[in-house]
């Protein structure tokens, strides 16, 4: 059968898991929170999670990270059988300058979202050159190795990118 | 795992052909297309089809190309929604006819920033030192 029949074939809903290779997995639809207010971001997600939804996709670059984790842990408080594990959350680096900066910020971004580590880290774009790009995800690895992030990864990346940064973006993502 | 935006008028097919032969995860941004798309006559007769909204039909087809799609709504009715897409299944022709509504439509952040009147103020207050730091150029933020 071919991949395409057997995804047509496949039921999806809010409980579907997708593998990632390095062996953990993760919800296949999560909330988008771009471009909201902390406001509408908080009741979103209370939302999201009374839907059934268990990850949320955030950004630095969004100002919301603080309202969508406080959301999250008010509604852990209501719910005592969702545990922390469950969640899945997602932000990104602003921007990518050098190490100190990128490791300082994500540590400021498990601080923001108080939900004691985040789930997926990814920097937000290639931007920055590619010594910038490689000492961000360097910062990203360490922070991988201090319990501060499960999984990294990249957005906005094209082709040529992922390509000139494969040997060490594969290694975890 | 590469997050970037995906949905059936922007199909990036050989970045997520290279990501995916190379098992890296692609979330999709934007996959309802920032609701540019809702009316297209193609999603609207799918979704007559397949008895599902355009919005259903949208996340459907991003989660059978094996994608991670990330629906965006500040509305309890439109959350629920837009998860709700296990009823149905797209077949392969349709989702052939989905792929190609292509038409490399960017709806990306600093797109917004550029077609409407009132978000750019907002986007600007909220992207302006971030986005001078990502070394945009101005017309772009």
């Amino acid at each position: 059968m071919s991949k395409v029949a057997k995804m047509a074939d496949q039921t999806y809903s809010l409980a579907t898991r997708v593998k990632l290779n390095n062996g953990s997995v993760m919800p296949q639809i999560h909330l988008g929170v771009y471009l909201m207010s902390g406001r509408e971001a908080s009741s979103a997600v209370a939302h999201a999670l009374d839907a059934g939804y268990r990850a949320v996709d955030s950004a630095q670059m969004y100002h919301n990270e603080k309202q969508v984790g406080h959301a999250v842990l008010e509604y852990m408080k209501k719910h005592p059988d969702l545990k922390r594990e469950e969640i899945h959350y997602t932000t990104k680096l602003a921007s990518n300058s050098n190490y100190e900066r990128a490791r300082k910020s994500i540590s400021q971004s498990v601080k923001e979202c108080g939900l004691g580590y985040i789930d997926l880290f990814l920097l937000h774009s290639p931007y920055g050159g590619k010594q910038a790009r490689l000492d961000s995800w360097r910062a990203v690895e360490d922070a991988i190795q201090d319990g501060e992030v499960r999984i990294g990864g990249v957005s906005n990346f094209g082709e040529k990118h992922v390509r000139s940064s494969e040997a060490r973006v594969t290694t975890f993502h | 795992m590469n997050q970037i935006e995906v949905h059936p008028f922007n199909t990036r097919t050989n970045l997520t052909t290279y990501c995916q032969q190379r098992d890296i995860v692609v979330e999709a941004y934007a996959p309802l297309a920032r609701a540019l798309r809702m009316k297209h006559p193609t999603i609207v007769s799918l979704a007559k089809k397949y008895t599902c909204t355009p919005g259903q039909l949208m996340v459907r087809w991003s989660c059978q190309h094996g994608f991670v799609p990330l629906p965006k709504s500040v509305r309890k009715e439109r959350i629920v929604e837009n998860a709700d897409v296990g009823g149905f299944s797209i077949d392969a022709e349709d989702m052939k006819t989905m792929d190609a509504l292509d038409e490399y439509l960017v709806t990306g952040m600093f797109w917004v920033a550029r077609s409407f009147e009132i978000v750019p103020l907002i986007v600007c207050a909220r992207l302006g030192s971030g986005g001078r730091r990502l070394g945009l150029p101005r017309r772009l933020m």
